[in-house]
């Protein structure tokens, strides 16, 4: 209990000045003026303090670097849980989804918190109970297997690998977006933070620096949302009465859907969707016609003496014009769907699975069902949210530290449809409507700065902002919520300094589950069995800083599409470990050879569907495979989790029975 | 018993051993166990029908609302988060409670196991 007193005083503490901080800041701000330096302040004061925390808790105790000691008591854990959990995809990301795509977001708030009761009731006591230090280690046990053990390193590697040079590239975007430096220089920033809270200490660092991290998460969420909803007259709360400011969004949208106005900008799109197609139709003498315009109306602006602005521009259109016919037909075809898309009349947020016929629709609720299925069950087996649990004191404490890791995720989660309301009512209210004569500030800056994140233009040329005319990035709704809604800058770097904060305890967690499957996994029970436990946490340690530095790489080379792999790594961690650590407790009669097939069952129909449908990799390799139900490729877990249960079932009926001390095992995994 | 596949060669965090139990103990276990799967099974029936259900049917209930929502929409951003945590709240205090009675089962053998021995003797 002592410990347990101990990390309350110092957390309150450390949540007190983090606050009397914030609110110093917010002083010097309205007494001086915003600069970026308030941007500096907020990115590099926390990682300095998260670097102290992992000095101080620097180790080379084998148990206290694996598992922090198993002494970690379970609110802390689950708050440390909660900072590993949400990532910069939920922070910056979700509230844009639910904003742009209304009920169809509500696929992953349901998905990514409806997996903590698989956890709880499946998997979290179990693996507390058997007590190893990873989630292969635990399979590796249960089955007595070396085999299970490798091919459960090999998922867990593989999906925490996507995820991890996700969360990496998520650091690089906000460095620079905030303090403006360049994208690899971000990276690297991003890379010393992480590699500050988990090189020295491992687990035990990685613990307490990400419960510091996820107080700074959710006071950074939380009072932004917060003081727009008191803006609004929502009061402090808004948790509990935004269906008051819901209903009043509702009526907008139905304004928007309906006015006249609206509706020709979208009869625009429509005619511009239209006049793509003609080109497209009389392709490939329409790409030498207009090939041939810009190039004469170029020496035309030449020869003239035309501005310089124009010339650029105009060489710069020359340059990204498609290389051939083909291509044309391709970057054309694109166009052509984003304004039909465009065209469309919004969606309202709270209608769910909008379509144009009931086939549609069926197959849109097909979809979100298959969605939230997978992201449920590939929350309930990412191994780094697995591990966190080994860290408990026991199995009833482990099963409370679900229940915890639960609340603070949902604290975050229940403002998230908050802040998306909000930010609708906003833009619905505040910008559509107005003059373009009179933009606030934040568009203009936006728009300046990231033309790919909000453009607005006049279409129907009436000088009046519509709906439509506003093309939004759903990542930035986040980011620029304080300055959409008014609040002063120290908001926008609070927010800024909270996406940091999720963004690098999950790249923690991630790393030191790769590392750790690399030393304890592969290296300690399968190469080299004698190693000494000091040889083994420098060989952790080596394989962290060479995994921290190839993701790095990886993630600087910004291939994009990383958003689609995040999803995927769900898919693959459910189709590859799920049936396993469940059968593997709840079946006496699951055999090593059943898991071993079952896992491979899974990976292969969960990577099989994924490279046959999923538009990047078909180009790749030039094969189109069928859609089963026409499932997305982000979903494939739909078929790997069904494909990994039946074959693990199957096999381990064909195979041997388990011998008695399995049976024994087994026996004493279910029980605390 | 069997004997364990490993050899004692983990030092540290070794592979556990899995105690002798007797017949009254595996009683005790198997009634725990019994217990655990079937609060397993009613608490995530719960959970499957607010998280599949409830979309299934969203269409029908548009029009129903609760404190200014839509309720499919209030089910999907609040709702169904509030559910899945009181499920895990009350699994974890049952559990708690099985955890004792196993705990006072496996005393109560484990006196009688005593008892046993010594009429024996």
């Amino acid at each position: 209990m002592k410990l347990a007193h101990r990390l309350i005083r110092s957390y309150s503490l450390y949540t007190i000045g983090f606050l009397i901080f914030i609110y110093l800041l917010w002083r010097i701000e309205a007494a001086n003026g915003p600069g970026t330096w308030i941007g500096y302040v907020f990115l590099f004061l926390p990682i300095a303090v998260y670097a102290v925390i992992g000095l101080l808790s620097r180790t080379s105790d084998l148990v206290e670097y694996y598992v922090a000691g198993r002494r970690v008591p379970s609110a802390f854990n689950g708050m440390a849980t909660a900072a590993d959990w949400l990532s910069a995809a939920s922070f910056i990301g979700l509230a844009g989804t639910l904003y742009a795509t209304g009920y169809d977001g509500l696929a992953y708030m349901m998905g990514w918190t409806g997996g903590y009761c698989l956890v709880a009731f499946l998997l979290a006591p179990y693996v507390r109970k058997l007590a190893r230090y990873t989630i292969p280690d635990f399979l590796g046990t249960r089955f007595s297997s070396n085999a299970v053990r490798g091919l459960a390193a090999l998922s867990a590697i593989l999906c925490s690998f996507v995820y991890l040079v996700a969360q990496i590239q998520g650091v690089g975007l906000i460095a620079t977006r905030f303090i403006g430096v360049d994208f690899a220089i971000g990276i690297f920033c991003g890379l010393a933070g992480i590699l500050v809270c988990s090189f020295l200490g491992g687990m035990r660092a990685v613990t307490w620096t990400q419960v510091a991290q996820y107080i700074i998460l959710i006071v950074a969420f939380l009072i932004p949302v917060s003081m727009i909803a008191h803006k609004d007259g929502l009061g402090w709360v808004p948790q509990l009465n935004y269906g008051r400011l819901m209903e009043r969004v509702e009526s907008l949208e139905r304004q928007v859907r309906d006015a006249p106005s609206e509706q020709s900008v979208r009869d625009d799109y429509r005619m511009r969707a239209a006049l793509i197609q003609t080109q497209i139709d009389s392709l490939p003498q329409s790409y030498i016609d207009e090939k041939g315009r810009l190039t004469v109306q170029l020496d035309d602006l030449r020869r003239h003496n035309g501005p310089l602005r124009e010339i650029a521009d105009l060489e710069r259109r020359i340059a990204r014009f498609p290389r051939d016919p083909a291509t044309a037909q391709i970057v054309w075809a694109q166009q052509r769907d984003e304004m039909m898309q465009r065209a469309a009349p919004p969606v309202p947020m709270h209608e769910p699975f909008p379509a144009v016929n009931e086939e549609e629709r069926r197959l849109h609720l097909r979809n979100f069902l298959s969605l939230l299925l997978c992201l449920s069950l590939g929350t309930a087996s990412l191994p780094h949210i697995l591990t966190r649990y080994n860290t408990t004191t026991s199995v009833a404490s482990a099963r409370r530290s679900v229940g915890w890791t639960l609340f603070f995720v949902a604290l975050f989660y229940l403002t998230v449809p908050v802040l998306a309301v909000l930010i609708k009512y906003e833009i619905l209210s505040n910008l559509v409507g107005h003059r373009f004569s009179d933009l606030p500030q934040w568009v203009m800056q936006w728009r300046h700065v990231e033309p790919y994140l909000l453009s607005i233009a006049d279409v129907n040329g009436d000088g009046i902002v519509r709906w439509s005319e506003i093309q939004m990035q759903p990542d930035m709704v986040v980011l620029a919520a304080p300055e959409i809604a008014g609040l002063p800058y120290v908001m926008s770097g609070l927010i800024a300094a909270g996406a940091l904060a999720a963004a690098l305890s999950t790249a923690d967690g991630l790393l030191l589950t790769i590392a750790n499957a690399l030393s304890h996994d592969v290296y300690y029970h399968m190469v080299d069995p004698e190693a000494s436990s000091q040889k083994r946490v420098t060989i952790s340690k080596i394989l962290l800083l060479g995994v921290a530095l190839f993701a790095s790489y990886v993630a600087s080379l910004n291939t994009g599409n990383i958003l689609f792999l995040v999803g995927a790594a769900f898919s693959l961690a459910a189709s590859s470990l799920f049936p396993v650590l469940v059968l593997g407790v709840f079946w006496k009669r699951t055999t090593r050879l059943g898991a071993v097939a079952g896992m491979v069952a899974g990976l292969v129909v969960c990577i099989w569907y994924i490279v046959s449908t999923y538009p990047f990799f078909t180009q790749l390799t030039g094969f189109v495979g069928p859609r089963w139900f026409g499932i997305e490729p982000i979903s494939s877990g739909v078929f790997g989790v069904p494909a990994g249960f039946l074959v693990t079932v199957l096999v381990s009926l064909v195979d041997r029975k388990p011998d008695a001390y399995t049976r024994a095992l087994v026996d004493y995994i279910r029980h605390p | 018993m069997a004997a364990p596949h490993h050899t004692s060669r983990f030092t540290i965090n070794p592979v556990p051993e899995p105690p002798p139990v007797t017949a009254a103990m595996a009683r005790a276990h198997a009634r725990y166990w019994r217990i655990n799967v079937m609060l397993i099974v009613a608490l995530m029936l719960i959970g499957f029908f607010v998280s599949f259900i409830v979309p299934l049917i969203a269409r029908n209930l548009e029009h129903a609302r609760f404190a200014g929502f839509s309720l499919p929409f209030y089910m999907g951003a609040q709702g169904a988060i509030l559910v899945y945590l009181l499920l895990i709240v009350v699994y974890i205090v049952l559990m708690q409670r099985a955890d004792a009675a196993l705990l006072r089962a496996l005393a109560a053998s484990a006196t009688d196991d005593f008892a046993e021995r010594a009429a024996d003797r």
